[in-house]
């Protein structure tokens, strides 16, 4: 039977394509909707994931790595005389005001890093490096954020929050979910840049020892500082990004987004296996008279909505693979991960099954009388 | 003593039309021996095509007996049904009903692959079929691209595939010029015979009366001795069963 099922599908182009372009419209929807969520989530967590620190220690309210609160400094000294620390160093994540030369006032987050180690500073460079940084005043700007910034050039002045720094080191891609600038400089420079009170700091990074548990020395923090909150990378990427997902809802309009692209694609196909199957009512009923079983007219169905799947999932991902690798942008990034990728293709098929569902009922009900009479 | 092929005892079958049951086969009892080749032939409307459909386990008479092949096919289901048709009955519809898409050769596979035919055997078998109807050299070509005679005689292959016991024909000819016509009935009967089939060919082609060993004529869902013409006179005409059939029991 499968070979008539492929046989007539092929007969009939037109309907083939619609429902082969129908996959195709849905898995893409959904893989970019996806993409672009899964995208806007990992810039929610930008400065987690591109952090090599092994545990984060926060203040017990921080929800978010962008919206930081202040913590004792001397806290460093108390985990780094645990035994499997290699290294303990305070971390500032803040806010300032640039003035512009143009008379603009901007927002931007100020990031500041250990000298010695530079744990969670700038990557992506396009000019200047991550020693550029340690010079005095030396602070790293965006390219995505050039305007914003009135275009700065390196060696120029900024002024933010009405000290002076130089511009010596420009990046690519590192843009995160609150849209302001990012300017990455040392410890020091920070503190100053944001007046951070003395004595305080926004995060304390630790790196372990080789070989040692993270979770170990996680517990053995948090019962040393009570007040603390001492996160692995992973959790606190994920709290930083389920709070812009819940303070924002977007995990809702592109849910709905994914959810009407499923449904537009359970719509396609489905309408253009029942139109192929009404195109097809005479053969139906000719299989019947002599002698089909409910199997076999199944089989005819299903045979054909998996090749419509398989060529619509194959073509699909296709696209999706060439705009995730061609069309992405560091302000609206795709994220494409090949479990979801995977699972998007499995709900496509069980989608296309569906879809057959209506079709077959109606051949069901064909009396194969009317191949005489009628 | 054999027992018939087909074997009817007053078959009644009506017509739901809104309100109003209109009979169309009313007390028809009829039946056949294995081998013969039975003309059912009357005028339009008489209730040929739906005693037929009743003899291919398509239709249910609404009361009455019938055995086919020795089964009493009334009370089977439409599972029952279906498989019986796939094993025992070969059709050739009116309109051939083809499968478009399909080649010659494919046409006729399909029977065997509902029966689960392997591949191979099913291929083979349908070539045999399709080389003994002398459309050998056309098997691959799509049945879209062969003439009406052509087309005709792929049914006939696809209706004797699966080897059943009993050919029912809705008008074989009707969409045939003449001389194919003649010869597409010469063929199904030839091969019948040969092969041992039961042949019951629904039709009003009085050109083609000649090729049946028996015919019998519907009026008005009621079956009735024809009227002897001289076409026709060769025949045999009568309205009951051969005596030989009947159970001497
Ligand atoms: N589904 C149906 N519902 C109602 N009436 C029907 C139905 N099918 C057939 N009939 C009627 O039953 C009668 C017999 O139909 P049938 O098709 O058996 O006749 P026939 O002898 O084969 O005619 P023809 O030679 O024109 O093919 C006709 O009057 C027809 O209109
Ligand atoms: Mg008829």
């Amino acid at each position: 039977m499968i070979s008539f099922a492929i046989k007539t599908l092929l007969s009939n182009r037109s309907k083939l394509f619609t429902g082969v372009a129908g996959v195709i419209f849905s898995l893409v929807l959904v893989n970019i909707q996806g993409g672009l969520y899964l995208g806007l989530m990992k810039k929610a967590s930008l400065l987690v994931d591109h952090n090599d620190a092994d545990l984060w220690v926060t203040h017990k309210l921080v929800e978010n790595v962008d919206l930081a609160r202040e913590i004792p400094e001397s806290w460093q000294q108390r985990i780094r005389g645990l035994p499997t620390v290699q290294k303990a160093v305070p971390y500032i994540v803040g806010k300032g005001t640039a003035s512009l030369n143009s008379g603009h006032m901007e927002d931007v987050w100020v990031i500041g890093s250990d000298p010695d180690s530079m744990l969670g500073s700038a990557w992506g460079f396009v000019a200047g490096s991550r020693a550029d940084l340690r010079r005095p005043y030396g602070v790293s700007f965006d390219e995505v954020d050039s305007e914003k910034l009135g275009h700065p050039q390196i060696g120029e002045w900024l002024e933010v929050n009405g000290q002076r720094t130089r511009v010596v080191a420009r990046t690519n891609g590192i843009t995160g979910f609150i849209t302001m600038p990012y300017l990455f400089t040392t410890y020091n420079t920070a503190r100053n840049l944001v007046r951070m009170p003395s004595g305080l700091t926004s995060f304390i990074l630790v790196k372990l020892r080789p070989g040692k548990d993270r979770v170990a020395l996680q517990q053995l923090i948090q019962q040393r500082i009570p007040d603390a909150c001492v996160y692995l990378p992973e959790e606190f990427a994920s709290i930083s990004q389920r709070y812009w997902m819940k303070r924002t809802g977007i995990g809702i309009s592109f849910g709905a987004a994914t959810l009407l692209g499923l449904l537009v694609g359970l719509t396609v196909v489905g309408q253009s296996l029942y139109a192929m199957a009404i195109d097809h009512l005479k053969d139906y009923a000719t299989l019947k008279a002599i002698g089909a079983r409910d199997s076999d007219v199944c089989s005819v169905i299903l045979t054909q909505t998996i090749w419509i799947a398989t060529v619509g999932t194959f073509l699909g991902m296709l696209v999706v693979y060439l705009i995730a690798n061609f069309w992405n942008s560091p302000l609206a990034p795709v994220y494409i991960r090949p479990l979801l990728a995977a699972a998007s293709v499995v709900v496509m098929f069980a989608i296309c099954i569906v879809a057959a569902f209506v079709p077959y009922l109606r051949i069901r009900k064909i009396d194969p009388v009317t191949v005489l009479i009628g | 003593m054999e027992v018939p092929v087909i074997e009817t005892r007053g078959l009644i079958k009506s017509y739901r039309t809104g309100e109003h049951a209109v009979p169309v086969l009313r007390n028809v009892s009829m039946s056949v021996h294995r081998g013969e080749c039975l003309f059912l032939v009357g005028p339009s409307g008489s209730g040929k095509t739906t005693l037929l459909s009743i003899l291919g386990c398509v239709l249910s008479a609404d009361s009455g007996e019938i055995r086919i092949l020795g089964h009493d096919v009334k009370h089977l289901n439409p599972d029952e049904q279906a498989k019986f048709r796939r094993e025992k009955i070969g059709f050739v519809f009116q309109r051939l009903n083809l499968f478009d898409a399909l080649t010659a050769l494919e046409n006729v596979c399909i029977p065997l692959q509902l029966l689960r035919w392997k591949k191979a055997a099913a291929v083979s078998r349908s070539k045999q079929l399709l080389d003994l109807l002398g459309l050998g050299g056309l098997t691959d070509r799509n049945v879209t691209q062969l003439s009406m005679g052509q087309r005709q005689r792929v049914a006939v292959a696809r209706a004797l595939a699966a080897d059943p016991e009993l050919i029912l024909a809705d008008e074989p000819t009707a969409s045939l010029d003449e001389s194919s016509g003649l010869q597409a009935i010469a063929t199904l009967k030839d091969l019948c015979r040969s092969l041992g089939k039961t042949v019951v060919v629904v039709t009003h082609d009085s050109r083609i009366f000649s090729f049946a060993d028996r015919v019998l004529t519907l009026n008005n869902g009621q079956m009735k001795p024809s009227v002897h013409t001289d076409s026709l006179s060769a025949v045999r005409m009568d309205t009951n069963p051969p005596e030989p059939a009947k159970k001497a029991a």
